[in-house]
């Protein structure tokens, strides 16, 4: 049997009434990079939140073994720090020792590509600089889960391409758990091993797909 | 203006021409005494804006952090701002006579209070979602979010309201210098008055009107203009 990183069984949630999550069950190997997809508000950034711990669901079970960080669809910095403060900050309030936090930020950074853009301003930096920092603030936190809420928003072909080879790197260099979720298949298909298919509203997990991650991370891991 | 002032003092005597005025400033006033009431007005003004300042942070904290406070917040800001300040300037005089340095300060504190109340409140609230998601991600407690996030992110807001308060502070403080007796440009400003002295009462006017000019360029626009890079 794998080891298992996350494992949610039936797992409901609605908001005022509203159904969003309609016993949505599914397991996810430890180690391993899988895509959650499905339609626009049928309630995968919820239940990545769910996952992160700062949402609460209404039934289920829901078992995240190891620390989780969530990088939000949205790319959030605090406009009057630095990347390097901001960053350094989100260690500060998850208590990550200083020098534990500045040794992982650095390797972090120059696997993300990032060295040069530390001591940068976010207005400073472009979209995908900016999200990819929000990355980096996920990292020094230690996770062993990353969840990733629709990182290839707003990204060209080629910046999702390199995205995607970066999570595969880091995976590797982290040993992480990377759960990332996207509206769009084909962005997921290349860097998952496995994809849960959500359906509408209320959703549910209704087909899991086999993703060409595995030869993908391979090709990543000798990169 | 210039112009319209020659006409108006050749219209009504009491109105001084540019002239007589200039020459007040510089012979029967000169720079010491103009660089002393400046001072004083200055630190009357600076003074009142940064005890309002400070009861200003410290009851949004306290909002913040509590919905006691909060609720009181409300219903003080809805209280000061209908007070007048003219209220506040006889009311301080009354307490604390007219040879003393209070009035002025804490009538400036007065008048600035509700600007810089009022905004911080309305910014906190308005202040971007995101802020408070990106606290709640990172398990911060409720003080970290308002020290880490809230606070700062309304340091745009502030700065716009202390350019409006400070101005405020500035020519309220000089009102009450003008009912007390403890110097300052209002002080002399009045004193010509009472002695007929109309070049005198221009002449000070004139010195308000340009501090209040160089402290808006010289130092509040600057502040304001850094600060806006703040905003998100």
């Amino acid at each position: 049997m794998e080891d298992v990183a996350i494992i949610v069984r039936g797992l409901r949630k609605s908001y005022g009434g509203s159904l969003v999550l309609d016993g949505v069950s599914l397991e996810i190997p430890r180690g391993s990079i899988v895509g959650i997809v499905g339609p626009n508000g049928c309630g995968k950034s919820t239940l990545l939140r769910i996952l992160a711990g700062v949402e609460d669901y209404d039934e289920g079970v829901v078992e995240v073994r190891g620390r989780p960080a969530l990088v939000p669809q949205e790319t959030i910095l605090l406009p009057w720090r630095t990347l390097r403060g901001n960053i350094m900050l989100a260690a500060k309030i998850r208590r990550v020792p200083r020098e534990v936090a500045e040794k992982r930020m650095l390797e972090a950074a120059s696997i993300l590509g990032l060295t040069d853009y530390l001591n940068m301003y976010p207005r400073e930096v472009s979209g995908g600089t900016a999200r990819k920092a929000s990355i980096l603030m996920a990292l020094v936190l230690l996770p062993d889960i990353l969840l990733l809420d629709e990182p290839f928003t707003g990204l060209d072909r080629d910046s999702i391409a390199a995205l995607q080879e970066t999570i595969a790197r880091l995976r590797r260099a982290y040993k992480l758990t990377v759960v990332v979720v996207s509206h769009m298949l084909d962005e997921l298909y290349s860097l998952s091993e496995r994809i849960f298919v959500m359906s509408h509203r209320p959703s549910k997990i209704v087909r899991i797909e086999e993703g060409a991650g595995l030869r993908f991370n391979l090709r990543a891991s000798k990169g | 203006m210039a112009v319209s002032w020659v006409f108006l003092s050749r219209a009504y005597p009491a109105v001084p021409p540019p002239q007589d005025v200039v020459k007040a400033l510089y012979s029967d006033i000169g720079p010491r005494m103009i660089a002393h009431a400046i001072a004083v007005t200055l630190v009357n003004s600076l003074t009142g804006y940064t005890i309002a300042l400070t009861a200003a942070i410290a009851l949004i904290a306290g909002a913040y952090l509590n919905r006691h406070v909060d609720s009181f917040v409300h219903a003080l800001n809805t209280f000061i701002q209908s007070v007048s300040v003219l209220v506040w300037a006889i009311v301080f005089v009354m307490i604390f006579g007219i040879t003393s340095r209070k009035p002025p300060v804490l009538v400036a504190a007065a008048a600035s209070f509700p600007v810089l109340l009022s905004n911080l409140y309305s910014s906190v609230r308005a202040l971007d979602d995101r802020f408070r998601l990106l606290a709640r991600l990172l398990g911060a407690t409720k003080l970290e979010e308002l020290y880490y996030f809230i606070l700062p992110g309304t340091i745009p807001y502030l700065a716009g309201a202390s350019r409006a308060a400070i101005g405020i502070a500035l020519r309220i403080s000089v009102v009450a210098e003008a009912f007390g007796a403890s110097g300052g440009v209002g002080y002399w400003l009045m004193y010509s008055y009472n002695y007929g002295w109309s070049a005198g009462v221009f002449a000070w006017a004139a010195v308000l009107v340009l501090l209040m000019i160089l402290v808006d360029i010289l130092v509040l626009q600057q502040v304001e203009r850094m600060v806006e890079k703040w905003k998100m």
